[in-house]
């Protein structure tokens, strides 16, 4: 077995181990630090495979960022975090039996592919990681996805405002 | 030089001028922004029919030929006709938030029309979420119901585990073909593997919790008993168009060295979606999720015509389309105006509409009797046509199937216009007043619906029109005949 193989197994079972623990967790503090070693993790594995952006991109964003902001929101409002979780819907078995079902559709036709084969001895190409090439082919050949993810962005936002912000009832109008 | 985006740029141009003129209205005028998202919707549907935006783009990833415009056209419709509905719904309880109420339709719509356009399949992702993200929101608009909220919920975890779909499926495709972006003149290599046969199968599942077919049907009953009901119009019709549109352009255009495998799933789907939809709606006490189960029924004939396969198939499929649009948002718009009046969605608060208002109830019979497929309603036509393609593909036994459950529906329909005609009501018997606007939505529904059933001829021709883009790129339309009967075993 080759080396990268071996690290890429150890991260694999590492990412997967610390998704489970991030939403079997009883503690909702708990979830976050393992969703945040998952999320380095993944930085790792984009290392990995020569996309050093997009690695710098996750530590910094997700990793940092986001967990940060989570974690923030967590000790701010006291009372979920010191509450443990309680599962009300305990459908464990269809669950269970579609998540088999995807993960044997998986295995099967990447099992009984041929070219699996050679694309896993193919080496990645390094050069989209670079921020370079990446800069430059985003204002290029995937500039129209780029400003559609711009716009997509600008409704999420006033999506999220308008689902957050809390209406005034019509006493409160008319104290106004 | 920017024609094939002519479309959507004047779009997003009028997104930013409700934006900023949301910031300067005073509560009380907000109305204005209604009726200015309806006059730019009017205004693209005259640019659309007027001026020739067809042509290519952006390294060919964005197309604009008769299909995507069509499928536009359909779009600015059925938004048009929601913006129209929603005034009124907008002015009485959405007060303050009348600006992002449009804004969000109007974002869905620009998604729309960049999915319908693209042969890219990353752009047709980051289309797809501009498209969902605003129904997630619209769908939790009503915030004093819990329904709506829980509504919400459904739609938003369904619709990000399908687009967690179209990422792995985008990704296996990737693996498979070596590419993202495809095209009708020529073939992909790297199909034939089995990693081309799981691509399918991820990004059919992935569409299929868009356009609710069995067996991502879930979220649809709840999402439409909570959600405003004027959205609910457009969301049953528009997004759900927009899904088929993928499908037929990616199916068609990409997917041809694979066409036995998706006309077999898109066979099973059909027969699941109708019998699952039908059977599910027989017992429903709420008008919006027995409209939500007959949708999703009505998925079941539209895949009848794309697992037909055929040139055929596909121009029913679009007339599908535009029968729907008009007999399924006009029971929605039907639906609002009785629970203003009632403050109930229940089937009962239907008893003795016929006494309360005779307009209402001959609209709400006719849109019931089109759904159900009565002659000569405009739906009646559309279920012949499509059973007509399906049989000429061969799938008579499908064609059989979707024949009895036309009959299974008529029952559940009239059982609807039973309780407005011949039960008589004890509690309700004031008239019911219609605000101007929903009247006339309501109206160019109803008569939408008689007039293009003593005249079909006239929706064959704009579906010839629009699937006749696919043969002229090329599109080679098997005869799906020889297929049908050895994946029966006959």
């Amino acid at each position: 077995m080759h080396w990268d193989n071996i690290i890429f197994f150890l991260l694999a079972t590492g990412l997967v181990s610390t998704s489970v623990a991030a939403v079997s967790s009883k503690r909702i503090l708990r979830s976050a630090i393992f969703l945040a070693i998952a999320l380095l993790f993944t930085a790792f594995v984009y290392l990995l495979l020569g996309a050093e952006l997009l690695a710098g991109i996750q530590i910094l964003l997700y990793a940092g960022g986001v967990i940060t902001l989570i974690i923030f929101a967590l000790l701010i409002s006291e009372k979920l975090g010191d509450q443990k979780l309680v599962e009300t819907h305990h459908g464990v078995i269809p669950a269970l039996t579609a998540s088999l079902l995807v993960l044997f559709i998986l295995l099967y036709f990447t099992w009984s592919s041929p070219r699996i084969e050679s694309l896993s001895n193919s080496r990645s190409l390094s050069e989209y990681g670079v921020s370079r090439t990446l800069s430059e082919v985003l204002f290029s050949t995937w500039v129209l996805p780029l400003e559609i993810l711009s716009v997509l962005l600008l409704a999420a936002i006033i999506g999220a405002l308008v689902l957050a912000r809390q209406e005034k009832t019509k006493g409160e109008e008319r104290e106004q | 030089m920017f024609k094939p985006i002519l479309l959507e740029s004047i779009l997003l141009i009028g997104i930013l001028v409700v934006f900023f003129m949301d910031l300067f209205l005073p509560k009380s005028k907000k109305i204005i922004s209604g009726i200015f998202t309806l006059f730019l919707l009017l205004l693209l549907i005259l640019i659309s029919v007027t001026m020739d935006t067809k042509g290519l783009m952006f390294a060919n990833s964005f197309v604009n030929d008769s299909f995507s415009i069509t499928l536009k056209q359909i779009f600015l419709l059925a938004t048009a006709i929601a913006t129209l509905g929603s005034i009124s719904h907008a002015e009485r309880l959405l007060k303050g938030r009348e600006g992002e109420y449009y804004l969000l339709l109007l974002f869905s719509l620009v998604g729309m029309m960049v999915v319908v356009s693209s042969r890219e399949l990353l752009l047709l992702f980051v289309g797809f979420e501009l498209m969902s993200i605003p129904l997630y929101v619209l769908s939790g608009f009503s915030k004093e119901n819990p329904r709506s909220a829980e509504g919400a919920i459904k739609i938003f975890l369904f619709g990000t585990v399908s687009s967690a779909l179209l990422l792995l499926g985008i990704g296996i495709f990737f693996a498979a073909t070596g590419t993202t972006l495809w095209s009708p003149f020529s073939v992909l290599t790297g199909l034939t593997d089995p990693l081309g046969t799981l691509a399918l199968i991820i990004l059919l599942s992935g569409f299929g919790f868009k356009i609710a077919a069995f067996p991502f049907q879930f979220w649809v009953p709840d999402t439409y008993e909570g959600a405003p009901t004027p959205f609910v119009a457009f969301l049953s019709v528009a997004p759900k168009i927009a899904g088929f549109g993928i499908l037929f352009r990616f199916l068609f255009e990409a997917l041809d060295p694979l066409y036995i495998n998706w006309t077999l799933y898109a066979f099973w789907l059909a027969a699941l979606t109708m019998i699952v939809g039908n059977l599910l709606a027989l017992p429903q006490k709420n008008i919006k999720r027995l409209l939500a189960y007959s949708g999703i029924a009505h998925i079941g004939y539209i895949l009848l015509g794309l697992a037909s396969g055929s040139q055929l198939g596909l121009e029913m499929s679009v007339f599908y389309f535009v029968a729907y649009l008009f007999s399924n948002m006009g029971a929605f718009l039907v639906v609002e105006v009785v629970n203003r009046s009632n403050g109930s969605d229940e089937l009962d608060s239907f008893k003795n509409l016929s006494g309360r208002s005779p307009f209402l109830s001959l609209a709400m019979l006719v849109f019931l009797l089109s759904l159900g497929g009565i002659p000569f309603l405009v739906g009646f036509w559309a279920k012949l046509y499509i059973f007509l393609a399906a049989a000429n593909s061969g799938y008579f036994s499908l064609v059989f199937l979707g024949a009895l459950m036309t009959v299974v529906a008529l029952f559940y329909y009239l059982n609807v216009a039973r309780r407005i005609y011949i039960d008589k009501g004890t509690d309700e018997s004031k008239p019911i007043t219609l605000p101007l606007s929903l009247a006339v939505s309501i109206g160019i529904c109803a008569l939408l619906v008689i007039l293009l059933g003593f005249y079909p001829e006239g929706i064959v021709t704009f579906s010839q029109k629009a699937i006749s883009s696919f043969a002229d790129s090329g599109v080679l339309f098997q005869n799906s005949l020889h297929h049908a009967l050895s994946s029966m075993g006959m």
